[in-house]
């Protein structure tokens, strides 16, 4: 009998189950969907669309934020380093630092008091986790 | 297949159709399964599971996201499938039931690559579509 593509998949992701799980934070920049991924642990959790540029992760356990999917990735920071040519050389000379993706989120465009909480709160949790991404084909 | 890639670095799934009469190929590279994989047994579940179940059977699909902050670089072809699968996970990859007022969104750029997939609020009134919808998508492309 043949195998059908989807059996094929899900053996294949089943046999990723035994790796590693968690341990810190972890950040990936997906070129099919031009965005980037964060996770500062590894709980469970439910997505909430901030706005156009960033959705927030937040613990099923804990309601707090563990994580975010950063969306246009390379064309918002193609947008920000023609306002800002700093930024364009630290981004094309190496990882950018996400906090500063978050605190320019914040002020690109004006926010409601709430959507600026979490833009700061992201910021600082990036930090806190120094975390970077390598924006490939930026 | 994406055109700048091959099977070295995407799996396939057989996923519903836009027009819903018939299945077409979805890709999922190896890379961010591998990522998924470090998340959590759950997420692997989620992955291995409830994505190819919400391929097969949607409760909707729409086309197009609105923002073009959060449009792919390919442009207008992006998809979102969404729906509410028979089992969720949790972080242990325990089978149990689907989240209360949620929905799973399964987003493909316009070369069929699945590219992220998450759980989020469901709509107040049509519990198996994605709160904000209506202003999140272009269109609804099915049913």
């Amino acid at each position: 009998m043949m195998n059908s593509p989807n059996n094929d998949y899900a053996k294949y992701v089943l046999s990723l189950a035994g790796q590693p799980v968690g341990g810190g934070s972890r950040v990936r920049y997906d070129r099919d969907g031009d965005c980037i991924e964060f996770f500062t642990c590894g709980d469970d959790f439910r997505a909430e669309r901030v706005d156009d540029l960033v959705t927030v992760y937040y613990s099923r356990d804990t309601q707090q934020i563990v994580g975010s999917l950063i969306k246009g990735a390379s064309k918002f920071c193609s947008a920000l380093g023609e306002k800002m040519p700093g930024l364009a050389i630290e981004i094309k000379d190496g990882p950018v630092k996400l906090e500063h993706l978050f605190l320019a989120g914040k002020w690109a465009k004006e926010h409601n008091k709430i959507t600026s909480l979490t833009y700061e709160k992201l910021a600082r949790i990036a930090e806190e986790s120094d975390a970077t991404a390598e924006l490939c084909g930026t | 297949m994406p055109g700048f890639a091959d099977s070295k670095h995407y799996l396939t799934i057989k996923a519903q159709s836009p027009n819903g009469d018939s299945t077409w190929d979805v890709y999922i590279s190896y890379e961010r399964l591998g990522f998924i994989a470090r998340q959590s047994k759950g997420a692997v579940m989620e992955a291995a599971h409830i994505v190819p179940e919400i391929l097969a059977r949607p409760s909707a699909i729409f086309e197009g996201l609105r923002r073009d902050e959060d449009e792919d670089k390919y442009g207008n072809g992006a998809m979102c499938y969404c729906g509410i699968p028979t089992v969720a996970y949790d972080k242990n990859g325990s089978p149990t039931q689907p989240w209360h007022d949620e929905v799973f969104m399964v987003f493909l750029n316009a070369e069929c690559v699945a590219y992220n997939w998450y759980w989020h609020q469901c709509d107040c009134d049509l519990n198996n579509y994605p709160d904000g919808h209506v202003e999140r998508f272009r269109r609804k492309i099915w049913p």
